[in-house]
């Protein structure tokens, strides 16, 4: 499309009217700010997009300021090839004219809406009430208007996405393949939802499946009851059949009854006769028991009564012989009486006498004997005292030297070893080796050790036949051991005449012989202390012992003769053979005593025994009185004893052939009565258990039949089918509807991978132009990534690698001109078969002065040459290099009009 | 001295397809009907007994109205008819065997209800095998005890179920070698609802078609047994429907005509249960269209016809070029006829306004 002219009238700032004419190619239109540029674009959107009968406030917006004036916009342009006049006038009088050249003038086409409508058509709008930019078709993206975003984000999706329709029906080009396509579009959407691949609620297909689902439960339903019919039939066959066993046994059990019945009724006769019997038995029984009581009785009696006759005689011939026996113990106990008391404690008395005169006899020896050692201690004491003090003399009469003393001396005489010898140490050592064996002198004399010769001063030699030697001799060291040596030579000789010796020897022999002395008279003089310890008073001792020895003659005077001439050993033998007499005796006394309390105590035992025996008897013959008198008084009722043990016989026997006959019937208690009724209680107890058996299958059988017509079973069979042929049905329209809808599935998909082809066939003619535009403003990039809607995505960087910058990361100059360079990269696509129009009102002002240079020299003649470009601007100089109309804006106060 | 009888089974009366809806109950007559010509063959060819094979009636809760019809065509047999209940109809209490209107029949008609050998006329011995449940394992035939050496008579088994050609897992399964176990002249089966013959035994197959799977249906035995000679077996239609499937690609006018033929070939028209599922190829034009309308129109008198075929899809749809050219493409590359075929219809409509 192609805009020629463009009058204006009543619009906003435009109150009278005014014309602009465009060129094919470049139209600057410049003014300052609010001149009206943008008021002249506005016009041309309203004509070609807002129905002439609107009166929306936008509409009453464009009435110049305090008027009510009808805005007007007259629109001359070419499209496909036509000529086309638009008028159009708002509010007041509204209309819409709608021309087309016809020779050299305009023909009048439509009018009014119809004019609206076609008007839209023509530029490939959607036709709509409303003017947005998405019902704008083609030049919504052609034109930039202001007040509207360059890159809305939010909006431009939308938009965009109905520009691409605009572009795909552009390259379709017929209207009715875009009628084939919607018809496609509603044919999809029928039966999808937006999300492909999920079934439209309440499509048919929806429903439809619905429906069959529905049906399903229901089928599924019949299908559970009619197997539940199944389940009860079958029970019920095997409860008919039970029933069927169950009656068939009970019949067999009622004749097993009924014969039991019969076997009972012949044990209820053979019952009475054996209760008879039993009574009979017992009577018979019980009459042989009272006789054999009563014989019993008797015979019991009468053996008592012998039994006690025997005991009365035993008892009378037990007391003769206690009494004798009694009499025998007195006899007894005198005899042990008279014995201890007149044989045994005499002789008793003369033991103990003859044993106290021997135990004095011994005693009176063991004095006599005391004495006599006694006196001989007396002597042998004086005896030591007189040693003792001889001893004594002897020590104080030797000259020895006392222990201390001699321990001096013994010191004195290790000190003058030891400085002798300390002196010939020190002495000079001369020897003299001669070839030949000569006398030598020495003056003054020296001592020798060996063929040395000991030199402690100075000493002169003479060798025969050889001369003198002179030896200076030893130092002061040896004169003064010498001195001590004489002072010790002269304190030992001084203790020598102390003690008038002459040897060291001698003075030994001195200190030991007083030694010796000193130990005799301690060793006499311990023998006294102990001697005298032994007896006090030894005296005194003898004193008493005499005394005692007289007393004891006297004792043992009656006995004197008898051991005048026996040892002590005798006498003590004596003694204590007397002493075990006197005991033995003692002893002998005790037994006699006991025997005579024994036989005392059995004296009084054998009295009394006498006496019960007598008492006994008496009881004994009253109770064989009693006795006699029971058994007459039972045999009173039978006569006699003989008569009572023959009516007992007689009894016993009728008792036994009773018993024998009662024996018989009990033994066949089991087979006639036990057995017949416990058959009968068996049989009766099987019949009822199966007749209970019988009556509860019965039951069931019933519940069964009960359940199972509950069911209704013909009905459930009847519905079933008929879900069976209805589900049949829904089956296969569910199937048809599913492959129809899978086939319109399929075509959309088929047609939307087509649309997609075909945009993205559009998209790379488009990057390929923009990609060109952009290295020429800066040379960092590589080229623009767009997506297949023709959104720009991002920026590709020729540095970095082809690294991609996202658009939104670039400046808002950046933006706002890959946008435009979009914008007139489709404009010079589209252009390739018919001009577009492009309008840029107010853009790239944040352009540098280097890219609006390349944008002016080199890009917008490029889009110039296959389109018409209206660019407003409030800054021409930039487009001063740019060929092609300017124009400034009427109400910028210079009107230049290129009419 | 040979007997001759007539052995049929498998009438499933009560039997009612699913696509015939509400015609049902006119169904139940060509079934009735079949059965009819049977006992009417039967007494014209003075069989001297009935075998009825099982299945009777297609469910043990058949109408009451339905049993008494059976029971009336059995009784106009005036001959002896043994009749064996089969899964379909099993012997169970209060089920159709019980009911008044079976239970009233004329004493030709024997139901056979244990497994008792019956004396036939003609001094021939039945053995038969009532089913009493709609599914089992057991062969059914193992009751028939063995010929008794010194038995001359004729001994004809009958019973219901499948030969155990799949190694008894079917319902029912029959021993193959039964006849020759149990000394057998004849076995007669039921439950096969096509014509099945194997040496002395036999499934007659259904007298009237029950499925467009039935092989050989519509049929009745005439068996005629002669000790020590082999059995002589004469098959008789009854049957009247003839119902038949037919699922053909039709490319061009040739394929039509060949359909045309082979329903000509199916005989009476109103005897017919016709599935027809024509597929129409993209070749097929205007002539061949309106030839398979033509036939589906003659078709309209068949006891049952459901023509399942698409939308029809006008001949020489000119697609327009570009974009609506290309999806064509790719759908008819694709082999999506479906949504060729659905493209075709919207762009003929379009083009049509």
């Amino acid at each position: 499309m192609i805009l020629r002219r463009l009058t204006v009238r009543h619009w906003r700032g435009y109150r009278d009217e005014h014309t602009f004419a465009f060129d094919e190619g470049f139209n600057l239109l410049y003014g300052r700010n609010e001149a009206g540029k943008s008021t002249l674009f506005e016009a041309l959107v309203r004509a070609f997009f807002t129905n002439h009968s609107s009166s929306a406030r936008f509409v009453k917006a464009m009435q110049p300021v305090g008027s009510s004036l009808a805005p007007t916009v007259e629109v001359e342009f070419s499209a496909g090839g036509r000529e086309y006049r638009l008028v159009k006038r708002f509010l007041s009088k509204a209309s819409a004219e709608l021309h087309t050249r016809d020779g050299g003038g305009w023909r009048l086409n439509h009018t009014s809406d119809e004019a609206d409508r076609e008007a839209i058509r023509i530029v490939q709008g959607t036709p709509s009430t409303s003017d947005k930019l998405e019902n704008r078709g083609l030049t919504q993206a052609l034109w930039t208007l202001q007040g509207e975003p360059a890159l809305p984000k939010e909006q431009w999706t939308d938009v965009v996405k109905q520009g691409l329709g605009g572009l795909v029906d552009q390259a379709v080009q017929t209207p009715e393949e875009r009628r084939i396509l919607t018809a496609i579009d509603r044919a999809f959407f029928d039966v999808w939802t937006a999300a492909i691949g999920k079934a439209k609620a309440g499509s048919p297909l929806s429903q439809a499946e619905d429906e069959l689902a529905r049906r399903r439960a229901e089928l599924a339903e019949c299908q559970a009851k009619a197997e539940r019919y199944e389940e009860h039939t079958a029970r019920m066959q095997e409860l008919i059949a039970r029933q069927a066993e169950l009656t068939a046994a009970l019949r067999a059990r009622e004749i097993e009854l009924e014969q039991a019945r019969e076997a009972a009724a012949g044990a209820e006769a053979f019952e009475r006769e054996l209760v008879e019997q039993e009574r009979a038995a017992a009577d018979a029984a019980h009459a042989a028991e009272r006789v054999r009581t009563d014989l019993e009785a008797v015979q019991a009696a009468i053996a008592q009564a012998d039994k006690l006759e025997s005991e009365r005689a035993r008892a009378h011939a037990e007391a003769e012989v206690a009494e004798r026996e009694a009499s025998a113990a007195r006899v007894r106990k005198e005899f042990h009486r008279g014995r201890w008391q007149s044989e045994l404690t005499p002789a008793r008395l003369a033991a103990e006498a003859r044993r106290q005169a021997l135990d004095d006899a011994e005693r009176a020896r063991e004095a006599g004997r005391r004495i006599g050692a006694l006196r001989t201690h007396v002597t042998e004491l004086g005896s030591l005292t007189e040693q003792l003090r001889a001893a004594e003399r002897t020590v104080g009469g030797l000259q020895a030297p006392s222990d201390e003393e001699h321990q001096s001396f013994v010191r004195l005489t290790r000190d003058l070893g030891f400085a002798e010898a300390s002196r010939a140490a020190q002495a000079i050592r001369v020897r003299f080796d001669l070839d030949a064996p000569r006398a030598i002198q020495s003056a003054p004399t020296v001592s020798r050790d060996g063929d040395e010769f000991l030199l402690t001063h100075a000493v002169t030699f003479e060798i025969e036949g050889v001369g003198r030697v002179h030896v200076r001799g030893g130092g002061d060291d040896v004169a003064a051991l010498d001195q001590k040596l004489r002072a010790l030579r002269e304190e030992r000789d001084g203790v020598y005449r102390r003690f008038g010796v002459d040897s060291d020897e001698a003075l030994h022999a001195r200190h030991l012989e007083a030694a010796n002395l000193r130990r005799e008279v301690e060793r006499l003089d311990r023998d006294l202390r102990v001697l005298r310890k032994k007896e006090t008073d030894p005296e005194r001792e003898l004193a008493r012992l005499e005394s005692s020895l007289a007393q004891l003659g006297a004792g043992a005077q009656s006995v004197a003769g008898e051991v005048a001439e026996r040892t002590e050993d005798d006498i003590r033998a004596l003694r204590d053979q007397a002493g075990a007499e006197a005991k033995r005796l003692t002893t002998e006394i005790e037994a006699a005593q006991k025997s005579e309390q024994a036989a005392d105590a059995e004296t009084d035992r054998l009295g009394q025994r006498a006496a019960e025996q007598r008492n006994a008897v008496a009881q004994l013959a009253a109770r064989v009185e009693a006795e006699r008198r029971a058994a007459s008084q039972v045999l009173a009722r039978y006569g006699d004893l003989d008569l009572l043990t023959h009516r007992a016989d007689e009894t016993t026997r009728t008792e036994r052939t009773a018993a024998e006959r009662l024996a018989q019937l009990q033994r066949d208690h089991d087979l006639k009565i036990r057995l017949p009724r416990r058959l009968l209680e068996s049989a009766q107890r099987a019949h009822d258990t199966l007749a209970g058996e019988v009556t509860r299958a019965e039951n069931d059988l019933r519940v069964q039949t009960e359940l199972r017509r509950e069911l209704r079973a013909a009905e459930n069979q009847a519905r079933l089918e008929e879900l069976e042929a209805e589900i049949d049905r829904l089956e296969r329209r569910v199937e048809r509807l599913a492959r129809d809808a899978q086939a319109i599935k399929r075509l959309k998909e088929t047609v939307d991978a087509a649309r997609r082809a075909q945009t993205a066939a559009l998209v790379q003619p488009v990057a390929t132009q923009v990609d060109r535009w952009l290295r020429m403003l800066n040379a960092d990039y590589a080229g623009l990534g767009l997506n297949e809607e023709l959104l720009p995505t991002d920026v590709r960087t020729a540095r970095f690698e082809g690294e991609s910058l996202p658009l939104e990361s670039l400046s808002y100059g950046a933006q706002e001109q890959v946008t435009v360079l979009v914008r007139l990269a489709i404009a010079l696509l589209l252009g390739r078969d018919e001009r577009q129009l492009v309008v840029l009102d107010d853009r790239l002002v944040n352009a540098d002065g280097h890219r609006m240079r390349v944008f002016c020299a080199q890009i917008l003649p490029e889009v110039a040459e296959r389109c018409q470009v209206i660019l407003a601007t409030c800054n021409d100089a930039q487009y001063a290099g740019v060929e092609g109309t300017r124009m400034q804006v009427p109400q910028d106060g210079r009107v230049a009009l290129p009419v | 001295l040979a007997i001759t009888f007539l052995l049929t089974a498998d009438w499933q009366i009560g039997m009612r397809p699913r696509f015939l809806d509400e015609r049902s109950a006119e169904y139940h007559r060509i079934r009735l009907d079949a059965a009819q010509r049977a006992i009417a063959y039967a007494k014209v060819r003075r069989v001297d007994f009935v075998l009825l094979a099982g299945d009777t009636f297609d469910h043990p809760l058949v109408p009451d109205a339905l049993i008494e019809e059976v029971v009336q065509i059995l009784a106009a047999a005036e001959l002896p008819v043994y009749v064996l209940p089969g899964n379909h109809d099993p012997l169970r209490p209060g089920e159709v065997w019980d009911r008044a209107e079976w239970r009233n029949a004329p004493p030709n008609v024997h139901l056979c209800r244990t497994t008792d050998e019956i004396e036939l006329p003609g001094g021939a011995v039945l053995c038969p095998c009532p089913l009493t449940q709609k599914r089992s394992a057991e062969d059914p035939t193992q009751s028939i005890r063995r010929r008794t050496p010194g038995d001359e008579r004729i001994r004809i088994g009958l019973a219901h179920g499948s030969l155990d050609r799949l190694g008894g897992k079917e319902n029912f399964p029959i021993a193959s070698d039964r006849v020759e176990r149990a000394g057998l002249d004849f076995l007669a089966l039921g439950d096969w609802h096509g014509l099945t013959i194997q040496g002395r035994t036999a499934f007659p197959g259904t007298h009237e078609t029950t499925s467009f799977a039935d092989r050989e249906p519509g049929n009745v035995l005439f068996v005629t047994l002669e000790s020590g000679a082999e059995p002589q077996i004469d098959v008789s239609p009854v049957g009247r429907l003839r119902w038949h499937s037919l699922n053909r690609h039709l490319a061009d006018l040739t394929d039509v005509e060949a359909l045309e033929a082979e329903i000509q070939a199916l005989g009476p028209i109103p005897d017919l249960v016709l599935h027809v599922k024509p597929s129409l190829g993209s070749g097929l034009t205007s002539e061949g269209r309106a030839r398979l309308k033509a036939i589906k129109e003659r078709l309209a008198p068949a006891y049952h016809l459901q023509w399942d075929q698409d939308d029809e899809v006008p001949a020489d749809v000119e697609m327009p070029a570009g974009l609506l050219m290309d999806v064509a493409a790719t759908l008819f590359d694709a082999g999506e006829e479906d949504a060729l075929a659905l493209l075709r219809r919207l762009v003929a409509k379009e083009q049509a306004r």
